[in-house]
């Protein structure tokens, strides 16, 4: 009993290791090399937001949050394109864009094969765009 | 054997939800008031995502592309070619007449037995 106590334990300190994290890059235009990101207009930064998270089936158990990047939510659906695309609209708009162009995102679910295939699944979102006057 | 007739049936489980095709669309609430192109005015961003269980290049289940949310079988629908016309009428029904910046990630892993994905991303403009 104890034993699998342990390793229940054990399994939850390993997902826990991989679980839930969520983060917003920002380049500005200082990274830029001089170079242009839009065709017209200025160019104020390169944002980058992404979100991942555990999920049992279509469940969110432990997932980054996307209100606070760098925490973690349990139990709360933010690994999504809405929710990733609102946060770098958000910080575009912080940085005092009129424009978050070029906005592209990206879905990826991955099977975890223990203890059991198919059951829980490893989920991450990533949503990328340039913020522009 | 008890052991594997469970990983079995729960493998099986797992399948009922396997190949699926999916619109997501982030509407014009959702973009905090940017606009998301150097002109027009913004409608929302659309990502769309198909992925389906292949054997070496057989398709076996993948996600309907005529009606998202269902499975097709023996049906290649896991490539660019089936997953615009899917992410373009979005775009339409949402009376959009321009979807910009397409992106398109696709992805494959396995051995024999195959998992494909693709990932499609546009914005709604008009």
């Amino acid at each position: 009993m104890k034993k699998k106590i342990a390793f229940m334990f054990a399994m939850a300190g390993v997902a826990l290791l991989f679980a839930g994290c969520s983060s917003l890059q920002t380049a500005d235009s200082s990274k830029f090399n001089g170079q242009k990101i839009t065709a017209s207009g200025t160019g104020v930064a390169h944002i980058s937001g992404s979100a991942s998270g555990l999920y049992l089936l279509w469940i969110p158990l432990i997932v980054g949050s996307t209100e606070n990047p760098n925490s973690i939510v349990f139990s709360e659906d933010s690994c999504n394109v809405t929710a990733v695309t609102d946060m770098v609209t958000k910080k575009s708009k912080e940085l005092n864009a009129a424009k978050t162009i070029d906005l592209v995102s990206a879905k990826h679910s991955t099977n975890i094969p223990f203890p059991f295939p198919y059951i829980f699944y490893w989920r991450t979102v990533t949503v990328s765009g340039n913020a522009v006057n | 054997m008890k052991k594997i007739m469970f990983l079995l049936s729960v493998a099986a489980f797992g399948l009922l939800f396997a190949g699926c095709a999916s619109v997501e669309v982030v509407p014009n609430k959702n973009l905090n008031s940017e606009k998301i192109s150097l002109s027009g005015a913004p409608i929302a961003h659309l990502n769309a995502q198909n992925w389906g269980i292949y054997l070496f290049s057989i398709p076996l289940l993948t996600g309907s592309t005529d009606s998202p949310g269902s499975i097709a079988v023996v049906t290649d629908t896991v490539n660019a070619e089936s997953m615009i016309p899917v992410i373009t009428a979005k775009s339409k029904e949402l009376t959009a007449t321009q979807t910009l910046d397409l992106a398109s990630q696709y992805s494959d892993f396995g051995f024999i037995f195959y998992c494909r994905s693709i990932n499609i991303s546009g914005n709604s403009v008009k």
